[in-house]
């Protein structure tokens, strides 16, 4: 899975850290025999204790040093492999325990997981001498050691590993600092902790109680130290409403598997799971259940047949969003936002404010005061209306990051879930247009007080303009945004803030620059009729964006809602007919009668209800369509079965999900390239607030649509970028 | 709105409904063989049948070709009247594969392995339907089609040919079980090995 930045720098830090501290362990934990060096491993036997002590436990290791990329196992391989292990050959009286196994990574290699370790390993064991031994003589410990040391291919190794030691009455570390890096990787009992493991046919439930005051984990993985017992590629942790056992693994059994009655599980998180420790062992109980278990109000934390690991996400093909794999820096993140905004001002939500603010530019040119004062105003303007979009932008992030910390799941563009948010847009947009027809003059209808205010304070109505650009921007995830976006909600709030605001940065530059250079203002024409004329022509985008904004209303609301959202306008049209009226009486009734429609045409609940019921009717019967509703659960079952699956997360509200779907996805082309690689389409479709969407897309690292997501049997699941062109999406397909 | 967890745990992945489980029905499938000529399970009915998953660069099967381990249970066993399917599943697009004619010659030329069909699965699909995992994975079908066993071909899991001789050789005792007509003591056995190359 995709690692989110601030966790992909703790991992980098922790492996530097692991692999300072292993360096530093190699190079002070001399041994006296030379490593065995092959190709793909350097193997050799390590010592903590700078003498072995009769009567007392020394530590030793096997220090396995892999080639890059190559691995060896853990205890539990996994699909394949087997564990390193030795062949002890010892002087009499002397032991040698079984390893204390340090926690494994999980490795790919195409459907098969296996567990086990890359980089540097020390995999540490107890010795114990007699009581007898006489100081100052020595002992040796030698035996052979095997181990299976896979890439893509698999070789398997072996050699005579041996170690002197002294005999003394006493011993020191001979770096305890390294040493106890080296133990600190041995998952140690989790305190508090407990665990059953219920199983039933070939499903096995691992129900999970951490310790009471534990932080929460928002990602786990699990791994049964009994080996041959577990499908590693199929696994699936959630967080559960049950209080006694708040987390959960669904683990499917082997062929024959015989789980004990008791077992281990280790338990790793990126985050600090108690103890300051990112992993430890939970002795679970086992019992068999006559039904299969049902667990309700759970969370899919994470998939194991779809995460893979950090080393294998480096390779996304050609035409993925950059960003849209591995972590992001917050560098990054903010140029990307930035460029994002200024995407933003090309895009067709947006269009309509941009000719506003033509208009209102155009305007500036008119006012017939000197060069040097209308330069002035200008930027100002300029100046205020930047201001109004990067605050807005940071109001839409505080109440995003509100939203999330009161533990709601929510995505960018969350406030057109709300059919009650795209009414008021309507309205807005559609007064806008009445209003630039000449239907009726703001002058006539407002108190002469607020007219005078905004007379002597221009800025006011260029910061309103500002925020009237962002509410209209909000479906437009422009490209580049999603990944910024993504990133940014599982930042602190403070860096959600700064990304939030280099959008703001972003969309609003265009128009500071011309305010402040405002020399291309030269080529207009001299002010005249024809700013009327302009004007009203101006009016038809604001009705298009209107009835895009019905549209969404008709999706959300059933067609009942927009009907009655339709009528609304109706009154709003008359209500602003009567304020162009010279009678004030006649201004007063105009205004109350187009209030009273916007309260009255007000998308109800019981319509929205009306609507997910029909949409989830619809779900279940789509079977013939061409695209499938979006199930997780069938995109395993496909995959399993070698197809790839193509899924569409959209939704109504989202103009660039509707541009790609109209001029890219339904084309016969981008339909025959599917077909030819029996991909099976399915749509998510986020009109409304789905909180497995929203978890869905969180998993993917984004917090909005639209995202393309490809899932091909065996690997990572692959991003599209957001614009989409025929030949990215049948490029992408013709590799699969 | 209540769901259950039964209802995903019915789908978790690699675990498709007609996966191969021990006692019930193996999977049927036709593959091409090495000479291109197709080989369908099902025609087998009626003989006690051994899947063998190989894949000639992995040291774990030259293990048991090296020593001649695989080869004389091939030859002991099709003289029984026993068919043997080799099945290679390794990717068109990794460094091991090996087109028939060469793979033909390697095994059948200059092993002299005796399978009755050394079968191609590049795209992996049955490799994945049997969940075959290692190189070797080993299967045994009986008479009415179902499967009696399936794992590691035996009980010494290293790459050392040596080991051999002491091992218990799983796949021997489930044939010479199952066509005695006894039940098989061992049915499932931690397979060991390469990796299967999937794609």
């Amino acid at each position: 899975m995709i690692q989110p930045f601030s966790r992909a720098l703790k991992f980098a830090f922790s492996v530097v850290q692991t692999t300072a501290a292993l360096a530093l362990a190699l190079a002070s934990f001399t041994a006296n025999a030379a490593p065995i060096k092959t190709p793909h491993a350097e193997v050799e036997l390590v010592s903590a204790d700078t003498a072995l002590v009769p009567g007392q436990t020394s530590r030793i290791g096997l220090s396995i040093k892999h080639a890059t990329h190559w691995h060896t196992y853990w205890k539990n391989p996994g699909d394949s492999g087997y564990p390193t292990k030795v062949t002890w050959a010892l002087p009499a009286g002397v032991t040698v325990s079984e390893f204390d196994w340090p926690a494994p990574q999980r490795l790919r290699t195409g459907p098969l997981v296996n567990f086990g370790y890359e980089n540097e390993v020390i995999l540490p064991a107890s010795v114990t001498i007699p009581a007898a031994a006489a100081a100052g003589s020595e002992i040796t410990i030698k035996g052979k050691a095997e181990w299976l040391v896979c890439k893509d291919v698999c070789i398997p190794e072996d050699g005579e590993v041996s170690l002197t030691l002294p005999v003394a009455a006493t011993a020191q570390k001979r770096d305890a600092k390294a040493w106890a890096g080296v133990e600190a990787r041995i998952p140690a009992a989790l305190s508090g902790w407990s665990g059953e493991a219920r199983v039933s046919g070939r499903e096995m439930w691992i129900a999970l109680k951490p310790a009471a005051g534990a932080p929460k984990m928002s990602k786990f993985d699990v791994f049964p130290e009994v080996e041959q017992i577990t499908e590693p590629a199929a696994q699936r942790v959630y967080s559960t409403n049950d209080a006694n056992f708040p987390f959960g693994a669904m683990l499917r059994l082997v062929d024959g598997a015989k789980v004990p009655e008791n077992f281990k599980l280790v338990v790793s998180s990126p985050e600090s799971i108690g103890a300051s420790a990112k992993f430890g062992f939970v002795s679970v109980t086992t019992k068999t259940l006559a039904e299969p278990q049902s667990i309700q109000g759970y969370t899919l934390l994470a998939d194991a047949s779809k995460d893979a690991p950090a080393s294998d996400v480096a390779a996304p093909g050609a035409g993925v969003a950059a960003g849209a794999s591995g972590g992001m820096s917050l560098l990054a993140a903010i140029a990307f936002a930035f460029v994002g905004g200024m995407i933003l001002n090309l895009m067709p939500c947006v269009f309509p404010v941009l000719s506003l603010k033509i208009l209102s530019f155009a305007q500036h040119a008119g006012q017939g005061h000197s060069a040097v004062e209308r330069r002035g105003a200008m930027r100002a303007h300029g100046l205020f209306y930047a201001i109004g979009v990067v605050v807005s932008f940071l109001a839409l992030a505080g109440a995003l990051l509100a939203l999330k910390g009161a533990g709601s799941a929510v995505g960018w563009g969350f406030q057109l879930q709300n059919p009650g948010v795209v009414w008021v847009l309507a309205v807005i947009f559609f007064l806008i247009g009445l209003n630039l027809m000449g239907a009726f003059e703001v002058g006539t209808m407002a108190p002469s007080s607020l007219l005078s205010f905004t007379a002597k304070n221009p800025g006011v109505d260029a910061f309103f303009s500002g925020v009237l650009a962002v509410i209209a921007a909000s479906p437009c995830t422009a490209p580049f945004m999603g990944a910024a976006l993504g990133f940014a909600l599982t930042q602190s709030a403070l860096a959600a803030l700064i990304v939030f605001a280099a959008l703001g940065v972003g969309m609003a530059l265009p128009y500071v620059i011309l305010a402040w250079f405002p020399k291309w203002l030269d080529r207009l024409p001299r002010p005249g009729p024809w700013m009327i004329t302009f004007k009203q022509v101006l009016a038809f985008p604001m009705f298009l964006t209107v009835v895009w904004l019905i549209w969404v209303i008709a999706q959300q609301a059933t067609i009942d809602g927009a009907a009655i959202a339709l009528v609304g306008l109706v009154g709003i049209a008359f209500g602003a007919w009567l304020l162009g009226s010279v009678r004030a009486r006649a201004r007063m009734a105009g205004a109350l009668a187009a209030a009273l429609a916007v309260v009255l045409a007000w998308p109800s609940t019981a319509m929205v209800e009306a609507s997910n019921a029909v949409s989830a009717a619809s779900a279940t019967s789509a079977s013939s369509a061409q695209w499938k509703p979006w199930n997780p659960e069938e995109i395993a079952k496909l995959n399993a079965e070698g197809k790839s699956v193509f899924v569409d997360f959209t939704a109504a509200w989202c103009v660039s999900c509707q541009a790609n779907k109209r001029f890219v996805l339904t084309r016969d082309d981008v339909q025959k390239a599917f077909a030819q690689k029996n991909v099976v389409l399915m749509r998510a479709d986020w009109t409304n607030r789905d909180e497995r969407i929203t978890q869905a897309l969180k998993q993917m690292n984004r917090s909005g649509v639209p995202v393309y997501a490809l899932h091909a049997p065996g690997k990572p699941v692959e991003l599209l970028p957001e614009l989409l062109t025929v030949g990215i999406v049948t490029t992408t397909i013709a590799r699969l | 709105m209540k769901r259950t967890l039964t209802l995903i745990a019915a789908s978790l992945a690699f675990a498709a409904a007609n996966a191969a489980t021990v006692g019930q029905a193996a999977p049927d499938f036709t593959l091409t063989d090495v000479n291109g000529k197709a080989v369908k399970l099902s025609d087998f009915k009626g003989k006690h049948v051994v899947l063998e998953w190989t894949n000639p660069n992995c040291p774990f099967v030259v293990k048991h070709y090296g020593s001649n381990n695989m080869q004389t249970l091939q030859k002991d066993k099709t003289a029984k009247n026993v068919v043997w399917l080799a099945v290679n599943s390794t990717a068109k697009s990794h460094q091991d594969y090996m087109a028939p004619a060469a793979l033909s010659s390697k095994m059948i030329g200059e092993w002299k392995a005796a399978p009755t069909g050394l079968l191609m699965d590049e795209s992996g699909t049955v490799g994945k339907s049997y969940q075959a995992k290692t190189t070797p994975h080993m299967y045994v079908i009986d008479p009415t089609g179902k499967l009696v066993f399936a794992g590691g071909i035996d009980d010494k899991r290293s790459a050392n040919p040596a080991d051999v001789k002491t091992a218990k050789n799983f796949v021997r005792a489930a044939l010479d079980e199952s066509m005695a007509g006894k039940p098989v003591s061992v049915s499932t056995a931690t397979p060991y090995g390469c990796s299967i190359k999937y794609n």
